[in-house]
């Protein structure tokens, strides 16, 4: 019995140190699955349509009513409670599915110069996308929507929108809302009468208009563009990044590589001579400059957009979350995006998608030694992002402002510049404009057709 | 008293854990990366079917385990290695280039070439001068010849040196270095290296070898910097873990041996 009690202690003894001694060889011992990939979409990257409003809402807001105007930017002190009435009045439209109907093309102009309520979303969207943040919209491709509280009597709203790609306009009336969105248009329209903030279209500068046989008006502006008569203050600001000290913690790289759908386990780090720390696998190139941005170049496959269910507004949501994920790694505060490029069902093609940092309430864009750049593009290549650029910039205010002729003064200079030369422009408007991390303001213009910005000086 | 029961259920417990994790253990180290002689036999085959002859010998069975090795590269910054060449002091010359005496050195990219026109006292013998450069190989070249970079007793493709030497020195030496020591090398977490079998595969659809017949007269396991150049402009360098497969027609393919990818290809 002794015996038998000595050998069984002798056996667990030499059990619970066999069991030690295999436990530690299997939890230090290497991976057999170190180094898989991941997709930037399973860790912590994935973004909802209702965070990538952010960066579709209205660029701008414009409301008429009693003779007067007023512009509200996104990202100014206004905006946030004018968006979120609006907001709330989509919400009950979309709960009577109105349905709209073609209308004449002159119903557009009327309705911005009454009493209205304009939402410009400073890109065409395919309505898919477009719809999931207000109502169901025709099929199309839309940049801007209008509200026009017709009737009290009937507490009608009407809504217009204009398909960019067919040329139609659509109404589709409710048959309420019209408290609320009058109710807006009372609040915000306290400050400049219609004729100091004219539509291009109500002074005839969207269409050629000859004067005699020298003078003839051969700039021609979008018919949505407000003419602003008047001097443009805005806050001056600084510029800065934080992209070392990020660099140096190794924990911080290893979420970035993720986020890229790096491999960690075979990537080669380089730092170039100008201290730019270059990553590379055996399908992309990631490259981090101490200047303050970040360049990734795939040279095969690239990184899957997430196309499940409707292509635009997944491939869209794919990209803000990148660029959600890299800002948060790089310790950025959150900027206020907005989106620059059309966003159609064609990004999941091939395209470059371009994206601007807002501050104060106006975009930020780069003057890359002479070349004007968004703080964010993406190149898309069947439905992968095969190339990718972000500017990993903070601002803060100065303190001073900054003042720039009117719009006016500034349209001359264009004019000066290119002389006879036919232009189409399709945007216009104040910018801050950083080369090499020293922002200034100017205004700057959009040529029809075309993603180019020129700055004016 | 039931502390004997209790001893023998701990007993059976353990045991069942023992087992578990021996066959964890043993599954973990089991090497799924060998290529068996019938696969080598198969390739054999293929490559003859391909006008390309191999010797099975040098198809190597089994992989190792290597990981990236990053490497600080001191000599980014070429005033730094035009002191070292003149200890006496030098004039620069260009962007690139820079003469003491009858010595110049320059840089094309990642390249150096240097050049002793004038008589200069000291040894022919290539690592010596290496050393007194502060690059250290242990490869003897008593007249010259060409000395490649290793790690851990392993090739660096892409880093070697070439002198021309003899009794009255070094005439003439070129190539690619990265220098660093031991305190700003960093290796990282090794990995099983991917089978040779699914590299010779890729090999031959790459554009080094003759179509019409041609010889692999080497497959080897060392390192690359990525690129045919040497890469040594920067201040950091990774090398990675690498098979190159060379051609008797002079062409060679280097694949990442971790990923089983094709880095680059130089032909002849």
């Amino acid at each position: 019995m002794m015996r038998k009690e000595v050998f069984k202690n002798i056996t667990l003894v030499t059990l619970i140190f066999i069991s030690v001694l295999l436990f530690s060889k299997i939890w230090f011992g290497d991976n057999l699955i170190y180094g898989d990939s991941f997709s930037f979409m399973k860790k912590g990257g994935g973004v909802t349509t209702i965070e990538v409003e952010g960066i579709i809402m209205p660029k701008r807001i414009v409301l008429t009513g009693n003779n007067k105007r007023c512009c509200i930017l996104k990202g100014t002190t206004e905006y946030g409670n004018c968006y979120s009435a609006i907001k709330d009045f989509f919400a009950v439209a979309e709960s009577e599915t109105l349905k709209f109907e073609s209308a004449e093309t002159t119903e557009w102009g009327s309705a911005l110069k009454s009493r209205s309520v304009l939402l410009d979303y400073g890109s065409t969207y395919s309505s898919s996308v477009l719809s999931k943040i207000t109502m169901t919209l025709p099929q199309g491709e839309i940049k801007e929507l209008i509200l026009v509280p017709e009737s009290s009597v009937l507490s009608r709203v009407s809504v217009y929108a204009k398909d960019l790609q067919g040329g139609a306009i659509y109404k589709a009336a409710l048959p309420q809302g019209y408290s609320s969105i009058s109710g807006l248009i009372d609040t915000y329209i306290v400050g400049e009468n219609v004729n100091n903030l004219p539509f291009a279209f109500e002074l005839g500068f969207d269409k050629v208009r000859t004067f005699n046989e020298d003078i003839s008006q051969n700039t021609l502006l979008d018919s949505n563009i407000i003419i602003g008569l008047k001097d443009v203050v805005t806050p001056e600001i600084t510029v800065s990044e934080n992209i070392k000290s990020v660099m140096d913690d190794g924990n911080k790289i290893e979420d970035l590589l993720s986020a890229f759908a790096f491999k960690i386990g075979s990537v080669r780090r380089y730092i170039e001579e100008n201290d730019a720390m270059v990553f590379v696998d055996s399908n992309a190139t990631l490259k981090v400059y101490s200047d303050g941005w970040i360049e990734y170049a795939a040279e095969n496959r690239g990184i899957p957009l997430d196309t499940s269910e409707d292509m635009a507004s997944r491939s869209l949501e794919s990209m803000y979350s990148l660029v959600r994920r890299t800002a948060k790694i790089f310790n950025m505060p959150e900027h206020e995006i907005q989106i620059y490029s059309n966003i159609t069902d064609e990004i999941y093609g091939n395209a470059a998608v371009y994206m601007d940092y807002y501050f104060n309430g106006v975009p930020v864009i780069v003057d890359d030694n002479g070349k004007t750049s968004h703080t964010i593009s993406f190149d898309i290549k069947d439905g992968m992002i095969v190339g990718f650029k972000q500017y990993l910039y903070e601002f803060s205010n100065t303190g001073g402002v900054a003042t720039n002729g009117s719009m006016v003064s500034s349209l001359d200079s264009l004019n000066e510049k290119y002389g006879n030369t036919a232009m189409k422009i399709s945007d216009m408007y104040i910018a801050y404009v950083c080369k090499k991390r020293e922002a200034s303001v100017h205004w700057c213009v959009r040529s029809e057709g075309t993603d180019t910005i020129e700055i004016i000086d | 008293m039931h502390w004997s029961r209790v001893k023998t259920i701990l007993i059976f417990l353990f045991l069942a854990l023992d087992i578990y994790m021996l066959a964890y253990a043993v599954y973990m180290n089991y090497d799924p990366y060998s290529t068996a002689r019938s696969e080598i036999k198969d390739i054999v085959s293929i490559y003859k079917a391909n006008n390309l002859t191999v010797d099975e010998r040098i198809i190597p069975e089994k992989t190792g385990r290597l990981g990236i090795v990053e490497l600080n590269n001191l000599w980014a910054d070429k005033s730094e290695i035009a002191k070292r060449f003149f200890k006496d002091g030098y004039i620069r010359t260009g962007t690139g280039s820079f003469s003491s005496g009858g010595e110049t050195l320059e840089f094309f990219d990642d390249m150096f070439v240097y050049k002793n026109n004038a008589h200069r006292e000291g040894t022919g013998d290539l690592r010596e001068f290496l050393n007194q450069m502060g690059i250290y190989t242990d490869d003897s070249c008593p007249n010259g010849g060409t000395v490649r970079q290793k790690i851990g007793g392993m090739s660096v493709f892409e880093t070697a040196v070439t002198a021309k030497g003899g009794e009255t020195g070094i005439s003439e030496m070129s190539g690619y270095w990265i220098i660093s020591d031991e305190r700003n090398t960093a290796f990282k977490k090794q990995v099983k290296l991917k089978p040779i079998s699914g590299v010779l595969i890729d090999f031959l659809a790459t554009d080094v070898y003759n179509k019409n017949g041609d010889k692999i007269i080497s497959i080897e396991t060392g390192y690359s910097t990525g690129s045919a150049s040497g890469d040594t402009v920067y201040k950091l360098v990774s090398v990675v873990p690498a098979y190159k497969i060379t051609t008797e027609s002079g062409g060679y393919a280097v694949f990442d041996a971790t990923e089983g990818v094709l880095l680059y290809q130089v032909s002849k």
